[in-house]
């Protein structure tokens, strides 16, 4: 923690737990390549084959079905190209994290389906968006903006029905509500290990037991041949470290977070011209959508800033781009003016004080400037 | 596991042990400074400079600019992003056929993998042949490029994949011989080389000069595993493999893993500043582990072969840490469990295709007989070796492996 600060951007990244800090370290040491008979590779075989049965528990899938990457974004991209092989057209809604459209429109046609103005899909329309050579449907477990989650119980059964492979990003999910892969029934399932505590360029795919999908990277027989490349040893045994203790505190911390969220939901009437967007029962616990009716969010995240308090405007991982958030827009929400604050496991009561004792200065601040 | 204390790591081609500067340039980064770098928030700033400051180092290491260093998830990640990059920026060219795919017959896996997917996609794919000291024959070369450029009118240039220094049996590449037939023949080709093996020993900036990419590993340097760069030489026509977020101006999205990062950045500074006396330094414990290793193994296994290395001509063009012997009648896999056994940490090819005992593309592609190809044994030193390891390796190897051996007769190697 840096003193003074309020950290409150875990949807973008959250501070790596100090049991994956402590795991990532230990495993620095382990020198070998995994795939050795040598004493130093059975050491680094170890760690990568513990952490993947720690993120199996965490998940609800069989150790076997986990397959490590280097995040979502790799594993997304992995389903679009190996998804494309069984049809040239890929459904995806509307409110998908950026990585989503871009690779499946990369390796297919691509239907959209749209959503309402709390940002949820209905279950018929992403059915009917399905086609005779529709490959995947790609559709996340909860929005990474707005919070809103997907009916995904009537949308995977119907589709596994027809044979349609179901992809469920659930970046913001895995850590942060209980995830049960067999229960969920979906083909292949995504998720990032920094968004929960463990550490950046870690994360998986699920692939369901019995499915064979073309390997994005070739060129090694790592992960059952499904993805080639040296197994990242010390950063798969962080995230090992984090799945076990996300999940150990699973229920707690998704109580926390939610009456941490909700405290902030509670202060929105008091203060002039803010507003919630996304699904107000249907959510996420970890994050909240702030919208302005008459300031800049750039304006208002600086200024909370200065006060000590990280929040994120818009959705762009990439923040250079001040482009219009996809998922606003969709919803039909005035898509420039939106300020998104996310709470984690080291997330306590003093940092949303902070928010909420910095926000109407702020925005009284911004307002005494344009009179 | 045996109870054994490892006494020599002899595997450092596969991987090599994180220099302690490395883990000490990326422990800040897993404690306060979190923070995605993208972000706009305070704390992001430091993590932002500081894979600044990595990218800094590795463009040195690689001699790219800092903007066209490209961090990925290692090499593997590397090389298939250059491959199906350049592929696919032609491939969205209207009307325009598939580029000719054109590699070496002994690339890594990832190479040749990605190129066998790009041939079943319908990409004109040209395997070259190598000499016996696995050089790619620029004639050969030329005749690739010949035969792709008259393909078709409108054809994309194009990717040519040659790596600079093999993985399992560590032969450097004359890649200038090879540029200066691009320049000739098809001076629109895209080159590549997988420079993974080549980082930590040879002077890349220079010698990988006429590529447009370049691929490269922190691991194999001392950095952490799953880090990787892919150098883009501005004006190579590339699309992404990874999209979404942008980062990495937009050439591969992903939440970038800063620790990994600036602990790559630290290791290749040191890989550059201290090369030169490396590779001298552990030259000279290869060449003793060499010469040691074939007077006891050819007395107990007659036919014992230092691979792509000829009487009388040296060791010049093979990588200072490399040592790879093919001994008749010896079961590879039962080698290294000797070895194992005896403190010595080896493998039989490279890291790829490690587990499984089938034989290896590399040497098949050396022209090795399948019988001697099945008895290889693959000795790698790096920066940590000592004369104690070296020692420890010529007091055991031998008896490991005459253990191991069942005498054969093989043809001679061609």
């Amino acid at each position: 923690m840096i003193a003074g600060r309020h950290y409150l951007d875990h949807a973008s990244t959250a501070p790596l737990r100090p049991e994956a800090r402590d795991a990532l370290i230990a495993a620095l040491g382990t020198v070998g390549d995994p795939g050795r008979i040598h004493q130093e590779g059975m050491e680094a075989r170890y760690a990568v084959e513990r952490a993947r049965e720690q993120v199996a528990a965490l998940v609800g899938a069989r150790p076997r079905e986990v397959v490590f990457t280097s995040g979502a974004t790799e594993s997304i991209a992995a389903v679009a190209f190996g998804a494309a092989g069984r049809g040239a057209h890929q459904v995806v809604t509307a409110v998908e994290h950026s990585a989503v459209p871009a690779a499946a429109g990369r390796h297919g046609e691509v239907s959209v389906v749209g959503v309402d103005g709390l940002g949820r899909v209905a279950s018929d329309d992403v059915l009917d968006a399905v086609r005779p050579d529709t490959a995947v449907v790609h559709v996340q477990w909860g929005n990474h903006e707005v919070g809103t989650t997907q009916p995904l119980d009537a949308i995977v059964g119907p589709l596994r029905e027809r044979g349609v492979l179901v992809h469920v990003d659930a970046a913001q999910a895995v850590g942060r509500v209980p995830v049960d892969f067999r229960a969920l029934g979906a083909d292949l399932l995504s998720f990032s290990g920094h968004k929960f505590g463990g550490p950046a360029g870690s994360g998986g795919l699920l692939v369901r037991r019995g499915l064979r999908i073309d390997p994005l990277l070739v060129g090694g027989d790592q992960e059952r041949a499904r993805r080639a490349g040296m197994e990242a040893v010390a950063v798969v045994a962080g995230l090992g470290a984090a799945a076990s203790a996300a999940a150990t505190g699973l229920e707690d911390g998704e109580v926390a977070a939610r009456r941490l969220t909700d405290r902030v939901l509670a202060a929105v009437p008091g203060l002039d011209g803010v507003r919630v967007h996304g699904d107000p029962d249907g959510r996420l616990p970890h994050l909240v959508c702030l919208g302005f009716d008459d300031v800049e969010p750039q304006a208002v995240l600086l200024g909370l800033d200065r006060a000590g308090v990280a929040c994120h405007s818009g959705s762009a991982c990439s923040s250079e781009s001040l482009e219009p958030s996809p998922t606003l827009a969709a919803m039909g929400v005035d898509a420039l003016r939106s300020l998104r604050v996310s709470v984690g496991w080291d997330t306590t009561d003093a940092d949303v004080d902070a928010l909420l004792a910095a926000l109407p200065e702020v925005l009284a601040g911004l307002r005494a400037l344009r009179r | 596991m045996t109870p054994t204390e490892p006494v020599a790591y002899l595997d450092h081609a596969a991987s090599t042990p994180m220099r302690p500067e490395a883990v000490e340039a990326m422990l800040p980064f897993l404690a306060g400074h979190h923070g995605n770098p993208s972000g706009s928030h305070a704390a992001a700033r430091v993590a932002r400079r500081a894979v600044d400051d990595a990218r800094d180092a590795v463009a040195a290491l690689l001699g790219a600019a800092p903007g066209e260093v490209v961090f990925t998830s290692g090499g593997t990640e590397a090389d298939v992003t250059a491959l199906s990059g350049v592929a696919a920026a032609s491939a969205d060219r209207p009307g325009a056929p598939p580029a000719p795919v054109v590699v070496g017959a002994i690339e890594h896996a990832a190479v040749r993998d990605t190129a066998r997917a790009l041939g079943a996609a319908g990409h004109p794919l040209h395997v070259l042949p190598v000499d016996r000291r696995g050089r790619v024959d620029p004639a050969a070369l030329s005749g690739a490029l010949t035969g792709a450029a008259t393909g078709g009118t409108g054809a994309a240039p194009a990717v040519v994949s040659i790596a600079l220094a093999n993985n399992e049996v560590g032969t450097i590449q004359p890649l200038d011989d090879l540029a200066e037939v691009l320049v000739r023949v098809a001076p629109d080709a895209v080159l590549h080389t997988d420079a993974v093996q080549a980082a930590a020993w040879l002077d890349v900036a220079t010698l990988a000069a006429p590529a447009a990419l370049v691929s490269a590993s922190a691991h194999k340097l001392g950095g952490p595993k799953g880090v990787g760069a892919l150098v883009v030489r501005a004006g190579t026509p590339f699309a992404p493999l990874l999209h979404g977020g942008g980062q990495e101006r937009g050439r591969r999205s992903g939440t970038p893993n800063v620790a990994g990062i600036v602990a790559f950045g630290a290791a290749a500074a040191i890989a550059v500043a201290e090369r030169d006396e490396r590779a001298v330094r552990v030259a000279a414990l290869r060449d003793r582990l060499a010469d040691g290793l074939l007077t006891a193994l050819v007395a107990r296994a007659p036919g014992t072969v230092e691979t792509v290395v000829h009487p009388g001509e040296g060791r010049a063009h093979v990588l200072p840490g490399h040592l790879h012997l093919c001994i008749p009648g010896a079961a590879a896999e039962e080698v290294l469990f000797l070895l194992d056994t005896a403190g010595v940490a080896a493998s039989a090819a490279s890291s790829c295709s490690s587990g499984a005992a089938k034989p290896s593309a590399v040497l098949a592609g050396l022209g090795v007989p399948d019988a001697l190809a099945s008895g290889s044994l693959r000795l790698t030193l790096g920066w940590s070796t000592t004369d104690a390891e070296v020692d420890h390796a010529l007091a055991v190897v031998a008896d490991a492996v005459a253990r191991a051996v069942t005498p054969i007769e093989v043809e001679p190697a061609r």
